[in-house]
């Protein structure tokens, strides 16, 4: 009973064998790309090798196309016999074998060059790509797929099976397969050629769901694909290990939706590995940078602005304003170094001028305490234009007036006068260089000191006259006046340190713009010389800004006579000149230096006189004796502090004996008096009543002196 | 009584002739003592001194110096012959000063001229 039941069961399974033969075709059958060898003696069209075809047919001479695929191979050789038949007599001979087998596929994707490949009958997926001229750069190598004939799809992992030579990763390969390598996602959607050090720089995550990301303070931040029992230290390491701006303490991993702190530091420190979290397929891992750490730690500051690098700085004790601002790559070359704010944690604002303390004149600088914030403004400049604030005052000279570029100046001591107006483009046509006006600041205190830029350029001399200019001085060079007989409003512009006063009789009386270069002459011909009613011998001069007052008087007739340039004064701006008029009040001329002719003349009067002139000078300059004057009995009276003393000069002997021994001396401050004959009678009249008188009394007094003497 | 009468009134009579105006003063002299010799020697030396500096170019040098020296002799010449002697006097201290000075400015000028160098 126990051996019927055996038999019974070994029955039944050779029946279900058959049946799965004749279901699918066994290995025996013959299939697509098999090559059969037909032998027949003496017919040359049957003994050569007839493939089977795509359709799984062969084609035979005198017969045609012969399906034999699926059929095996004594199978296929009645059918070939019976095909033949109708062709062929003597069949006896027909010999039909399978010379080998072959594996026609189609290979396409990422492969260099995809299409139809026939290989070996047991080749595998590995030589298929072999043979399609292998996959290129940016495949991705465990997505693969086959397509079998019947329609059905396959996927497998052909990285596994590299990695593991498992040849089991790999689907089996039927004729006509269709091998399909994808592309990476990592590649995107735009064809660029790729190397490999990039792509695996990029990852190899191609699996969304489960590949890693891991971003941030890392050095190759990419995708990568899961490996299960991968740690985080892993896919850190995957990703190329941190950087050095990493904070190792606050790696943050996402596995799905749940947030975990992993704390690398302490993870090293310790090597705990119950602080390694789980790395879940799909985590994202992010390593943070170091000051992102503290971004708002107790012992953060913050420096925004015109900075190399703003952020949260972690500051510690000791930490200075300079520190952090060199921390934060120091400010840029749009930033206002001046208007440095720090914002305190407690509201209150301190500006810090870092110029001003690089200067060494800023004191010090400004404690920075945690959660205070430094803002770094940007200078409001542009590339023509830059900031005038830049440059402190202290180092600083202003240039003003009429030079092609007037403006403030950075200056160095080791500048002189001459390297500032140059760069200051120099003097227009219209300065006036002999009143350079500096104005030296000394504390709180400022001196005003003249230059005469002309007269050095003309005449040089030494540099040390040249004044010393320092940072904090004014410059100011003067405008010429325009036309000052034109426009007088023009004088307000003219100032009275570099002007000339020129009064009286002259052609242009005004204000004159004048300097030390300048002389008597020129100022006068400025002034279109004296007018014909000048009284040249007189000119005043007076002498402004000396100490007391002083005035003298220029004979430009006596000039004019010797040539003698000590005649004409030296005059300077500021000074007064007055050319009077010939008519002038007698008040004008003091009584020491002319002579007062009285009496009988045509024009009695003050006459100036002077050694060279005489008294005939002096008659006929007061026109000369009138007709009644006692020209015998001229009387001219010389006085003198010690010995004045009267003479006549008798003008008529004189005329008639031209005795100069006669002529009288006159000098200025005498008096000249003319008597006519009135006064000659009245003298005749007074002189005879006191001779009468003198008669009398002496006869009275003889008359009293004989009566007493009788008595 | 009446003799002293008569002689005080006759004496009165005789002051008023004594204080009446007398005749015409002296005729007066030296107008043009710059064309007359001169007596006084210092007037002379001076005026030796001026004139050698004319010589050696006092004018040209020193203009308006030797013009007002050379007003000065005259004016010193005048009041000598005028018998102002207190004002010439006064007069030729000054022109002397004006002499040494003006020698100094032409010494300064002309040293090849100065015969006192030599």
């Amino acid at each position: 009973m126990k051996i019927v039941a055996t038999l019974l069961a070994l029955a039944l399974f050779l029946a279900l064998a058959v049946v799965r033969a004749g279901a699918q075709p066994s290995d025996g059958a013959l299939r697509i790309g098999d090559v059969l060898t037909i032998g027949l003696p003496g017919e040359a069209a049957l003994n050569k090798d007839f493939p089977v075809d795509r359709k799984g047919a062969i084609t035979l001479p005198e017969a045609g196309a012969l399906r034999v695929a699926g059929h095996s191979l004594d199978a296929a050789t009645v059918m070939i016999r019976d095909a033949l038949a109708h062709a062929y007599r003597d069949l006896d001979k027909l010999s039909v074998t399978l010379k080998e087998r072959r594996l026609p596929l189609t290979v396409l994707g990422y492969v260099k060059n995809p299409g139809d490949v026939v290989l070996a009958g047991d080749a595998n997926v590995q030589t298929a790509l072999v043979a399609a001229g292998g996959v290129s750069q940016g495949a991705q190598l465990d997505r693969m797929t086959v397509t079998h004939a019947d329609g059905k799809r396959e996927q497998f992992d052909y990285k596994k099976y590299l990695d593991t030579g498992d040849a089991n990763a790999l689907p089996r390969l039927a004729p006509l397969d269709v091998i399909f390598v994808p592309a990476s996602p990592l590649t995107g959607n735009v064809q660029i050629d790729f190397d490999g050090r990039t792509l695996a720089a990029t990852g190899d995550g191609g699996e969304e769901r489960s590949a890693i990301r891991i971003f941030g303070e890392v050095n190759t931040p990419a995708t990568f694909a899961y490996r299960k029992g991968a740690s985080v230290i892993d896919m850190i390491m995957r990703a190329g290990g941190v950087t050095r701006y990493s904070a190792p303490e606050q790696i943050r991993i996402l596995n799905k939706t749940k947030p975990v702190i992993f704390n690398l530091q302490a993870y090293l420190d310790t090597g705990d590995t119950a602080l390694l979290p789980d790395v879940e397929p799909g985590a994202t891992i992010y390593v943070p940078k170091s000051v992102e750490e503290i971004r708002s730690g107790k012992l953060t500051v913050y420096v925004m602005g015109e900075v190399a690098k703003p952020g949260a700085f972690e500051t510690r004790d000791g930490a200075s304003f300079i520190d952090i601002l060199a921390n934060a790559g120091g400010p840029t070359r749009y930033a206002d170094t001046r208007q440095i704010h720090i914002i305190h944690g407690d509201g209150k604002i301190t500006n810090v001028d870092l110029v001003k303390y690089a200067d060494g004149s800023g004191g010090q600088l400004p404690s920075v305490k945690p959660g205070d914030a430094i803002f770094v403004p940007e200078k409001n400049e542009s590339a023509d234009q830059p900031s005038w604030l830049k440059i402190a005052p202290t180092r600083a000279v202003q240039v003003l007036g009429a030079l092609y570029k007037p403006g403030r100046y950075e200056w160095s001591d080791e500048m002189s006068l001459f390297d500032l107006l140059s760069n200051a483009g120099g003097p227009t046509a219209h300065a006036d260089i002999s009143h350079i006006q500096i104005l030296r600041k000394d504390g709180d205190k400022a001196a005003p000191v003249l230059f005469d830029l002309d007269t050095f350029l003309k005449g040089g001399g030494s540099l040390q006259n040249v004044p010393k200019i320092h940072a904090g001085y004014v410059v100011m060079v003067p405008e010429l006046p325009q036309d000052t007989a034109d426009n007088k409003a023009q004088w307000m512009r003219q100032g009275p340190e570099r002007s000339i006063y020129v009064m009286g009789q002259v052609g242009i009386p005004g204000r004159y713009a004048f300097n030390t270069g300048l002389g008597f002459l020129d100022i006068l011909t400025a002034a279109n010389g004296p007018t014909a009613g000048a009284d040249v011998r007189n000119i005043r001069v007076a002498h402004r800004g000396e100490k007391g007052s002083r005035v003298s008087r220029v004979n430009l007739s006596a000039y004019f006579a010797t040539g003698d340039e000590k005649l004409l004064p030296k005059v300077r701006p500021g000074d007064v000149i007055f050319v009077p008029d010939q008519s002038k009040n007698y008040l004008d001329e003091p009584p020491s230096e002319v002579v007062r002719v009285l009496g009988a003349v045509g024009k009695p009067g003050r006459y100036p006189y002077s050694d060279e002139m005489s008294i005939l000078d002096l008659l006929a300059e007061a026109g000369g004796p009138t007709a009644d004057a006692l020209q015998d009995r001229i009387i001219v009276v010389n006085l003198s502090s010690t010995q004045s003393q009267a003479h006549v000069f008798d003008l008529l002997a004189f005329a008639k004996t031209g005795d100069i021994r006669r002529v009288p001396v006159v000098r200025a401050g005498d008096v000249v008096y003319i008597p006519n004959h009135g006064q000659d009678e009245w003298q005749q009249i007074t002189g005879a009543i006191g001779n009468m008188v003198s008669a009398a009394s002496l006869a009275g007094i003889a008359a009293s002196l004989s009566h007493s003497s009788g008595h | 009584m009446h003799k002293f009468v008569v002689i005080f009134v006759s004496c009165l009579g005789l002051s008023g002739c004594f204080f009446s105006e007398g005749p015409w003063p002296s005729e007066g002299a030296g107008g043009f003592a710059e064309y007359l010799p001169i007596q006084d020697k210092q007037l002379q030396d001076l005026s030796d001194r001026l004139d050698a500096l004319r010589q050696r170019g006092a004018p040209k040098y020193d203009a308006a110096a030797y013009a007002d020296a050379s007003l000065l002799l005259t004016r010193c010449r005048r009041e000598m012959a005028a018998g102002l002697t207190a004002d010439a006097s006064a007069d030729i201290a000054r022109l002397e000063r004006q002499i040494d000075a003006l020698e100094a400015a032409v010494r300064r000028k002309r040293p090849d001229t100065d015969r006192t160098l030599s």
